[in-house]
């Protein structure tokens, strides 16, 4: 009995302490609001102010004079970081600066997929402006709540799947956001442009990586769709890739890769093998470049994030959620290792630029 | 806290609660260490979505546990009648699952869009407003699921499958079979923590393969800091036990997330720090009743 009581004791105390942290924060926010909201004005953004003065007058905060913003990962590895400081790059681009004349609370789940329903109910509670979701699970998870707060989610690799939107064009569940998806069929392409007369691709890939299973597919689809021939090998963890990259040399013209956590862990050892057997070598991301393969096709992951930021602004100058488009964010940055280039001793023909986009060329990282 | 806060936790405090009496039941009546869990939860997860998606969301829950307690078999065949390290049992059997939840999915992450039914709008079609049917469907599950483990753990089969922890042995020679009865509580344990899965996919309308990462931790978080605070006792106690420490490991996230004064990439390590102060509850107890006996000593002396 006393322990029962001690327990109902120490449960109303947690909701207490909890009662007073909420609104300690709650002054605390309204106080500094106040006190820099007139020196951080920078004309540009009108901030809590509604005069319209230059026309580009923005929508009051719901809570407070400062905007709140919220920022949802699932885990942080190197993609979704570089998102996040894009869409808070974005933000500051367009005046509101974070610390200053906005809050920008960025929550991370750290990969337990228990937290992400009790992060994303914490930010459902009115007080946000605006709450991004990075990925697939976040953006769900904001979503089916089925929040007031506007949810702008960046790189959903397919929101009308995902039950986020039931239109690209017509958002119906006050979230709108930016889509990429891997253009494995580009790639190629643009492979059999850089280095012609490729007749065999090698694919390498690791079964388990949902990501680089579906661009393999993709991949599958466009070679056959063009007559080309094909070499697969799977892996199931790092340990194995350089085995199953020696099979494929002799074997193959080229070789493709793709965004897989487990090859990217031993993607230097792959770069050697074709550097040594002159094979060039095409990935889905500018990291895997920069790690020793010859060349992607890729939006940067903190371009998705400015885009995703823009997106923001627009519903903060005044268009309703439903009235902004899904955005899907075009690969157009051509990524080049140009210690790969010199090692393959290719040049990358001039037409690259004009049918892919702007070439970027990387060295190794070491 | 804002009242979508404080529901949001009681709700996935007792759907998480579920997955607790299933790792009450491996972990401490069995007392066979199962590391199926994360792969029967994503199970559970992936069937009930699939089967919701089709149009069947009760189907899909009952279709949930069927999947886990398929699951658990495979653990105990592979424990028993192969001889496999209990650890291990668990380890292929959630690896294997991997494979077999994507299948299910037919991707990485299947959605329930908001034109399909779930349980928990069947419940608010009742007249209850969502957030009422969140919070009763949830306790009522949690509860029935409560009183029906009590109830079986209480029947011959289920003080068979207690003494078989306790003692296999004593068992063996009281000519039950250990092989049934372990792989029996296997099944049962994982078909709650797929039950647990299977609630929570329709909760949040969505199953994705990275789903059950972290619930092992959460589950056994959940059963031992019940313990510190009720103590080990009885069978029936356990699973109340594993209940309020469910609730309590919930409320301990979502404190150290609406008001952690720290930087995100800090949540594991506050979170870790209260957990710990939580498990520390008998021990500063041990040392109260200890400085006690001191006082009490020195005033008889």
């Amino acid at each position: 009995m006393k322990k029962l009581i001690a327990l109902c004791l120490a449960l109303i105390l947690l909701l207490a302490v909890a009662g007073c942290a909420a609104s300690t924060g709650s002054n605390e926010s309204t106080n500094t609001g106040t006190g820099t909201d007139t020196n951080t004005n920078t004309g540009s953004d009108s901030g809590a102010a509604s005069e319209p003065d230059t026309g580009t007058g923005l929508r009051a905060p719901v809570s407070g004079d400062k905007y709140k913003f919220g920022i949802v990962l699932m885990v942080e590895n190197g993609a979704f970081l570089d998102m996040k400081q894009g869409i808070i790059d974005g933000l500051a681009a367009n005046g509101l600066v974070d610390g200053e004349n906005c809050t920008v609370n960025y929550q991370c789940a750290q990969g337990d997929a228990t937290n992400l329903n009790t992060i994303c109910q914490s930010m459902a509670n009115g007080s946000y402006d605006i709450v991004f979701t990075v990925a697939t699970p976040p953006t769900q998870a904001f979503v089916n709540l089925e929040s007031s707060t506007p949810n702008i989610f960046c790189s959903v690799a397919a929101p009308v799947a995902a039950g986020v939107l039931s239109d690209m064009n017509a958002p119906d569940h006050n979230a709108t956001g930016t889509s990429n998806a891997v253009p494995a069929g580009s790639i190629l392409e643009m492979g059999l442009a850089m280095t012609p007369g490729i007749e065999t691709f090698g694919l390498l890939y690791c079964t388990s990586e949902v990501n680089a299973v579906n661009a393999m597919e993709n991949a599958r689809a466009y070679l056959d769709a063009n007559g080309l021939k094909y070499e697969e090998v799977t892996v199931a963890n790092s340990g194995e890739v350089q085995q199953a990259a020696e099979s494929l040399m002799g074997k193959v013209d080229a070789l493709f890769v793709a965004n897989d956590s487990v090859v990217q862990s031993a993607v230097t050892l792959v770069s050697d093998l074709c550097r040594e057997n002159g094979i060039p070598s095409y990935c889905c991301s500018a990291t895997t470049v920069q790690s020793g393969l010859l060349a992607t096709l890729a939006m940067s992951d903190i371009s998705i994030g400015l885009q995703t930021a823009e997106m923001a602004m627009e519903y903060l100058r005044g268009t309703d959620i439903a009235a902004i488009p899904c955005q899907v964010v075009p690969a157009d940055i051509v990524s080049v290792n140009s210690d790969a280039v010199a090692a393959l001793g290719i040049t990358v023909p001039d037409t690259i630029a004009g049918s892919y986009g702007e070439i970027q060329y990387l060295t190794d990282v070491q | 806290m804002s009242s979508v806060v404080v529901f949001g936790a009681i709700q996935q405090g007792f759907l998480y609660a579920i997955l607790a009496f299933g790792i009450f039941i491996s972990f401490r009546i069995l007392n066979v260490p199962d590391l199926t869990t994360e792969g029967s939860f994503t199970f559970g997860l992936a069937v009930s979505a699939a089967v919701t998606a089709a149009g069947h969301p009760i189907l899909g829950i009952l279709a949930a546990i069927v999947a886990g307690a398929l699951a658990g078999a495979v653990t105990g065949f592979l424990q028993t009648k192969l001889m496999i390290h209990p650890v291990l049992a668990g380890i292929i059997t959630m690896s294997g699952l991997y494979s077999v939840n994507l299948a299910v999915l037919g991707s990485s992450n299947l959605a329930l869009t908001s034109n399909m039914q779930t349980v928990f709008k069947l419940a608010s079609g009742l007249g209850l407003s969502n957030e009422a049917a969140r919070t009763g469907l949830s306790v009522l599950l949690c509860c029935l699921t409560l009183a029906i483990v009590i109830w079986f753990f209480r029947t011959h089969v289920g003080m068979c499958i207690r003494a078989t922890g306790d003692n296999p042995d004593m068992v063996r020679a009281s000519s039950i079979n250990v092989h049934r009865m372990t792989t029996l509580g296997l099944c049962l344990s994982n078909a709650l923590v797929a039950f647990s899965g299977g609630a929570v996919a329709q909760y949040q309308k969505f199953a994705d393969i990275s789903s059950g990462t972290g619930t092992l931790v959460v589950g056994l978080a959940s059963v031992i800091i019940g313990e510190a605070i009720i103590g080990k006792r009885s069978v029936t106690v356990g699973f109340f036990s594993a209940l309020l420490g469910a609730m309590i490991y919930r409320f301990i996230y979502t404190a150290a997330i609406n008001y952690s004064p720290f930087p995100a990439y800090m949540l594991k390590l506050v979170s870790a720090i209260i957990v710990a102060i939580a498990l520390a509850i008998p021990a500063f107890r041990h040392y109260a009743g200890q400085a006690k006996i001191r006082r009490g000593g020195g005033k008889n002396a």
